[in-house]
């Protein structure tokens, strides 16, 4: 769907290479990452389990489901979640973990804090 | 009155929505065609964006239909920053009167012309009896009272303290990358990084776009390290079509792959790394080669790059006012030739 009038536009050849190359990068970036949450301040419980494996084509959006599903948090009462890498930085929702991991890893991990509040103006 | 919900709005051109996050340009060069052999003529003139309008809980404006793309645009969250400007604005005020006409915050109230206390406020400040303290129960309770389309300076407010802190939140982001941590953007006094942030999106016009350009650059140098040597990484973005996705290059990994320059020994000799080889490691199907375009082309603000340009010089003269270099690849096509055998296409969506 997305670009397809540009697609209609092309040729035979060119179409087979970019969707060959959409099927590498998909086999060869289907690797997983590990995750490290901690918390920023006492408000909020921790993660019995504070290392997760992600797919690198996640989007960032998935962590927030995740984190909101796992502290059983609800949107009604206020519960949103505020994720921050390197104590700073807030992703977008839709950057790409494999990214995110390659500019922001610590060792070999992602550190995600999170908080019930924003921490980092 | 139909209540129009100022998150619900986004963009589509031929049923793509458009991220309202990244550069126009870079929009434009992404979801037009044709610009292989600078035949210009071959572009459209005009470009077509429609504006959609979602529905969430309400009934929309084209009947619900619609829904917002989150899956692919970042939701406009604009609450938030709604009722942060509410508590500045209901703080200033009572302040005023408190202080019995001492201006006593000018920096909370930001400057901002003709927030002398709007209709709206007046009467959310003496519903809630708001005096003095403004505390976050309050505001977050008036919100629901607060007329936006009846005032349009909160409007633009809202939406431009929303789109700062989107931008701060680049900058801190494209300054960890270049320096390994954002130590160099967070120490910017407020003012300072208010100039900052004018010098990056006030629109350009001929008299002040030379200032501006300098003044942006002045800002840009001071989260740069004077010495080439000393940089990290380079923020770029690089779009491919059709997926719905971003590579964003991490030159340290890629530093092996310079076999051209072996003299220079700076920077693990990344910084010699030319486009092209960034882009043949990186997607070597659609660039079989490093010196000549075969299959695919990238293009930044509307121009096709030479792939023989170092990514340092690339970034430091073509970066966007977020601090980052966005490119996007284009497939060279022969329009005439085939619009069949592309069946299936659909299962590479959105997502």
């Amino acid at each position: 769907m997305a670009q397809s009038k540009m697609l209609t536009k092309l040729s035979t050849r060119t179409t087979q290479s970019l969707l060959q190359v959409s099927d590498t990068a998909k086999s060869n970036e289907g690797g997983k990452i590990t995750i490290r949450f901690k918390t920023i301040g006492g408000s909020i419980p921790n993660l019995k389990q504070p290392v997760f494996k992600i797919s690198r084509n996640s989007k960032f959006v998935s962590i927030l489901k995740f984190l909101t599903k796992k502290l059983k948090l609800k949107e009604n009462d206020g519960g949103k979640i505020y994720c921050y890498l390197g104590n700073s930085i807030v992703p977008n929702p839709d950057d790409e973990l494999g990214n995110l991991f390659d500019l922001f890893k610590v060792g070999d991990e992602l550190n995600i804090s999170y908080c019930n509040m924003v921490a980092f103006g | 009155m139909v209540k129009l919900n100022l998150d619900q709005i986004w963009f589509e051109v031929d049923d793509v929505p458009l991220k309202w996050n990244l550069p126009i340009g870079t929009l434009y060069d992404m979801t037009t065609i044709g610009i292989e052999n600078n035949d210009l003529k071959q572009r459209d003139s005009v470009w077509h964006v429609v504006v959609k309008f979602g529905s969430f809980g309400d009934v929309g404006i084209d009947g619900g239909l619609a829904k917002y793309p989150y899956d692919y645009v970042i939701p406009v969250e604009l609450n938030e920053h709604l009722s942060k400007v509410l508590s500045m604005r209901v703080s200033a005020e009572s302040k005023f009167s408190v202080a019995g006409g001492r201006l006593s915050s000018p920096r909370s109230r930001d400057g901002t012309p003709g927030s002398s206390g709007s209709g709206s406020i007046r009467r959310k400040s003496s519903s809630s009896g708001v005096k003095g303290n403004s505390s976050r129960n309050d505001d977050e309770i008036n919100i629901e009272e607060v007329d936006l389309l009846a005032d349009d300076t909160l409007i633009s407010e809202t939406v431009d303290s929303f789109l700062k802190s989107y931008w701060m939140n680049q900058l801190k982001e494209v300054c960890f990358i270049i320096n390994g941590s954002s130590n160099k953007f967070l120490s910017f006094a407020n003012l300072e990084t208010q100039h900052f942030y004018k010098s990056a999106t006030t629109p350009f016009s001929t008299t002040t776009e030379q200032s501006q350009y300098l003044q942006f650059n002045n800002y840009f140098k001071r989260i740069t390290p004077t010495r080439s040597s000393e940089i990290r990484n380079i923020p770029i973005k690089i779009y491919l079509p059709l997926l719905n996705r971003v590579l964003q290059p991490s030159l340290t990994t890629l530093s092996h792959i310079s076999p051209m320059s072996p003299s220079s020994s700076n920077n693990g000799g990344w910084s010699q790394v030319t486009l092209g080889q960034l882009l043949q490691t990186m997607i070597p199907d659609l660039f079989p080669s490093n010196l000549m375009c075969t299959v695919a082309y990238p293009v930044s603000h509307g121009v096709i790059l030479p792939l023989g340009s170092p990514v340092v010089e690339l970034f430091s003269l073509m970066r966007f006012f977020d601090g980052f270099l966005h490119i996007s690849v284009k497939m060279i096509g022969k329009s005439s030739s085939g619009s069949g055998g592309i069946s299936g296409l659909s299962l590479f969506g959105m997502g």
